[in-house]
């Protein structure tokens, strides 16, 4: 049984679902991403051991899953004072995790490089949190928007209504 | 009077209105992951080195200047092209299913004799039963371009408006071209299935690279042009000249064909 009976009605449903559809796909694209780094030997191995004071140095990279401005969200475990560094195509933040806590960076090249040193024990989670930005969408949108309607009064015009 | 006649038999064609809107859904649920797919060399990865505190800011900038940064533009812009490939593809078939069922189901079943009886001429009739179904191409175009730009800026590297709008044409073609082939067959014809089966047949199995894709599939070609990736070739306007007879031809044979 076909309840809708006009072919604008057709078009507004099938451009209204397929907008839809897309600023789902690109608000669900913006997802945090997580870096976790574990201190790989139990405190105080080398001091015991070699009688030296020694520290590790790492480093994790991998590509974001959407371009935008992300927040920097930095907890610490019993991982001593740690240096951050946040490494991206264009910028690079440096400094304790207290520094690169809540700040911010935009990213364009969605490769990011997170670099932790001088960390002594436990445990660094650097979380980049995105904050959401429909301006990228807005644009299309509108156009395809502006285009429904010339449609839609076209086939008024034409007389198919 | 005489087009809403055409229009409430266009809409009450179920099949026609599950792919009016149904396709581009699919379509779209289907591509979108298309401009992610990043192969190569940007991949994650991690290293680790335990050395004596006091040295550790000399090892500083080579863990800093780790990461495949060079590799992110051209593996996402070859996402880009390949999603963009494939929806040209995907509205070429789409262009073809609304004129499997939006015109040739209509001259299969003998339907579009009232409508010539109703405008007193097969080129009116032809013309205003056409003229839904290309707004509705427009519309889908309109719809995968948006998708194209908006995934290729939710993903990395956005396309300038001129590139967008190329595209948009490049899908428009496409789609065009798919909905006269299938126009053409199925009105020399008066059958919807042969013309499907040529649909299919020219969407999957031509080769992807080549003159006979160039000359089939010459709307690939056309917004890498205006992009220059490529140049168009011989084969490509050749493809173009196939497309407008095809136009030509299908209202040739539709106006010389008998349906009474």
């Amino acid at each position: 049984m076909i309840t809708i009976r006009s072919l604008s009605l057709i078009l507004v449903v099938f451009l209204v679902l397929s907008s839809a559809l897309l600023v789902y796909f690109h608000l669900s694209t913006e997802k945090p991403m997580n870096f976790q780094f574990y201190n790989s030997v139990p405190i105080g191995f080398y001091r015991k051991e070699f009688h030296m004071n020694y520290t590790q140095i790492s480093n994790s990279f991998n590509t974001l899953p959407a371009r935008g401005t992300y927040m920097i969200h930095v907890t610490t475990k019993n991982a001593g004072n740690v240096l951050i560094v946040i490494k991206t195509a264009t910028t690079e933040l440096k400094g304790s995790a207290s520094e690169i806590n809540g700040s911010t960076v935009t990213i364009m090249n969605r490769v990011v490089n997170v670099v932790v040193a001088n960390q002594t024990g436990g445990e660094v989670d650097v979380e980049f949190i995105p904050k959401r930005e429909v301006s990228s969408i807005i644009l299309p949108l509108l156009a395809l928007s502006a285009l429904g309607g010339v449609v839609a009064y076209a086939l008024r015009v034409l007389g198919f209504e | 009077m005489k087009l809403k006649f055409i229009t409430s038999g266009l809409v009450s064609d179920r099949k026609l209105v599950l792919i009016f809107i149904g396709a581009p859904l699919l379509v779209i649920y289907f591509t979108w992951p298309m401009f992610d797919h990043l192969s190569g060399k940007v991949a994650g990865g991690e290293g680790s080195n335990h050395v004596v505190s006091s040295t550790f800011k000399f090892f500083l900038s080579g863990y800093v200047n780790r990461g495949p940064f060079q590799y992110f533009y051209p593996a996402h812009m070859n996402a880009i092209i390949g999603g963009i490939n494939e929806l040209l593809r995907l509205s070429f078939i789409i262009g073809g299913l609304v004129a499997a069922f939006g015109l040739c189901s209509a001259v299969s079943s003998g339907h579009v004799i009232n409508e010539i009886a109703l405008f007193r001429s097969k080129m009116k009739a032809l013309s205003f039963r056409l003229i839904p179904l290309l707004l509705y191409l427009v519309l889908s175009s309109a719809v995968f371009a948006a998708e194209v730009s908006i995934a290729s800026s939710t993903f990395g590297n956005g396309i300038p408006v001129k590139i967008s709008l190329a595209v948009f044409a490049s899908l428009l073609a496409a789609s065009f071209w798919g909905f006269f082939l299938v126009s053409l067959i199925g009105v020399a014809l008066k059958d919807y299935a042969y013309p499907l089966i040529a649909l299919f047949v020219v969407a999957f199995v031509v080769p992807s690279k080549g003159y006979v894709h160039d000359a089939l599939m010459p709307f690939n070609s056309l917004y890498m042009a205006v992009w220059h990736v490529s140049k168009l070739k011989s084969w490509d306007y050749l493809g173009f000249l196939i497309q407008a007879l095809t136009v030509v031809l299908t209202f040739v044979v539709f106006k010389g064909g008998d349906y009474y």
